[in-house]
């Protein structure tokens, strides 16, 4: 099991500056792979001097663990190169593909539910492990369609997978709310339907909601019911390490601190 | 179907419309279905434009949104991204912008849109650390001559012959955005980095060829071989300190290196 390193938010550039100044009561940073896959410059500048007062783990979009195609070496060896400077807690990415033939849709396109699917996996999940010398976090994606070839639920090919190819996991408990409503599910018998051992860490997030379906935005306040089923979360899994992610409309760092406040809060009610 | 070709039918859905995935997904009788598979589709092309319009905020100023979003959605069409970072997607929109118009305004357009890029490759170039003059002491005499200093990664050369660098300058609130497209004398740019903060001044032409030289690897005393040509053999000796001195002064020097001795 990994430790539990609290309650952290995604590292922005907006808040650089803040985070050195004011050093807030911030249990670690998320940090996205692909900004500091740099040669120099600001973006390494600003994440080694977080990353001397902060615990840091790395969270990327570009594994495209699921690709039809051959995973990128190039990309590995580069987060391998980061990893090394940086040494964060734990790396993470994705269970999606972000495209094939060489392409790079940069968006995590869900994947079928398939036998098949997880046989293409397991391999390449082992392979960036061994690449990158250490067990990875898989995330679940938020998604808007899904596949008639689809065998299995959601969390029944994420649990599987993380079973035979040993990797660990990063439970987004938006995404988990998000693809409840777009596919018509209770979204506790996804939370229950995970292996509790190997969930890593844990995502909130906003969303916007289209009337019938929900787009993971990353834009707003964590909703209600999110928050309901972080709580659910919780009571089931325990201490987890919870971070916020916020891609756009990006806050003042106060007020993502205050809003992790509330999922401080909720931790120790539930904790209690 | 196997992954590959499903991955394929959806990635000719977002790169090119090309219908076909949706015989592959489930709930074609929701009334939203398309929509939802449009959230894929227009995310795609918004969320490329949205990283070129941080690459190029100021063309995007300059042309105005919906131009911009027209050529860039043309670009993002021609060019679909095979980086695994999206900073690193773009590198070509000069090439793109003006389909071979020799106006002006294309003109102008093309090089503020490598102006931009050109900033961005000096804001991430490799970290190096700058030497200061105090390098100079440890040279004897006679060596002088072959002494080669060298740039830093993030040192690079820009040439303008229009007012591209004034629309820059207005859209970022540095003076007033010029009111014409328009062509002038080439003015030779210096870009690099100090500290973390992405630099530029313009160069005069016997600077332009003393950098271009020292870029090139050439030693000292050709250096002032190339000033001379420009302000005079009796000026040149003055003239290449007084530079060297302002180079080390702004951080543009990571390496001197004394030559071999030559002195027999």
């Amino acid at each position: 099991m990994v430790r539990d390193l609290g309650f952290g938010l995604g590292l922005r550039p907006d808040h650089y500056e803040a985070i050195l100044a004011d050093r807030p009561a911030i249990d670690f940073f998320e940090a996205l792979t692909e900004n500091y896959l740099v040669r120099g410059g600001k973006p390494l500048h600003y994440l080694d001097r977080v990353r001397a007062h902060y615990p840091i783990v790395l969270h990327g979009v570009s594994l495209s663990i699921g690709s039809a195609s051959p995973l990128d070496k190039d990309y590995l060896k580069s987060v391998r190169r980061l990893a090394q400077r940086v040494e964060p807690e734990w790396i993470s990415d994705h269970l999606c593909w972000t495209g094939v033939d060489g392409i790079n849709l940069h968006d995590l396109m869900p994947l079928p539910y398939t036998e098949a699917a997880l046989a293409h996996l397991v391999p390449r999940v082992r392979q960036v492990q061994d690449a990158l010398g250490d067990r990875i976090l898989l995330e679940n994606v938020s998604s808007y369609v899904a596949y008639s070839s689809s065998q299995m639920s959601e969390w029944e090919f994420l649990s599987r997978l993380a079973e035979t190819a040993d990797c660990l996991l990063l439970l987004d408990v938006n995404n988990v709310y998000v693809n409840s409503v777009n596919h018509g599910f209770d979204p506790r018998r996804f939370i229950d339907g995970v292996p509790a051992a190997r969930v890593a860490q844990l995502h909130l997030a906003g969303h916007q909601h289209h009337g019938t379906y929900i787009v993971d935005t990353h834009d707003a306040l964590i909703s209600d019911p999110v928050w309901e089923l972080y709580r659910y979360t919780r009571a089931r899994l325990g201490g987890v390490s919870t971070m916020i992610e916020r891609d756009a409309n990006i806050p003042p760092l106060a007020e993502l601190v205050a809003e992790l406040g509330l999922a401080r809060r909720l931790a120790l009610e539930e904790a209690a | 179907m196997q992954l590959s070709e499903l991955q394929r039918a959806f990635q000719a859905r977002l790169l090119a419309g090309r219908t076909g995935i949706e015989a592959q997904l489930a709930g074609a009788e929701r009334p939203d279905f398309q929509e939802r598979v449009d959230v894929y589709a227009g995310g795609y092309y918004a969320r490329l434009v949205e990283a070129l319009a941080a690459t190029y905020p100021a063309l995007q100023h300059a042309v105005g949104e919906p131009e911009f979003e027209r050529a860039m959605h043309e670009f993002i069409t021609a060019e679909p991204s095979r980086y695994y970072s999206v900073r690193d997607y773009g590198g070509r929109v000069a090439d793109h912008l003006t389909g071979g118009d020799t106006s002006p305004r294309a003109r102008v357009l093309t090089q503020l849109a490598r102006w931009e890029w050109t900033l961005a490759d000096v804001f991430d170039a490799v970290d190096d650390t700058p030497v200061g003059a105090e390098a100079l002491t440890a040279i004897p005499h006679e060596r002088w001559a072959q002494v080669r200093f060298g740039l830093r990664a993030c040192v690079r050369r820009f040439v303008t012959d229009t007012n591209a660098v004034d629309w820059w300058r207005g859209a970022r609130g540095q003076g007033e955005a010029p009111s014409d497209f328009s062509t002038q004398a080439a003015t030779d740019w210096l870009l690099w980095r100090r500290g973390v903060t992405t630099v530029f001044r313009s160069l005069a032409p016997d600077e332009a060829v003393a950098i271009d030289a020292a870029r090139s690897g050439a030693p000292f005393a050709l250096l002032c071989e190339r000033i001379a040509e420009q302000v005079g053999a009796s000026d040149a000796p003055l003239r290449a300190a007084s530079l060297l001195r302002g180079w080390f002064a702004e951080e543009l020097i990571a390496t001197v290196e004394p030559g071999s001795d030559t002195s027999g």
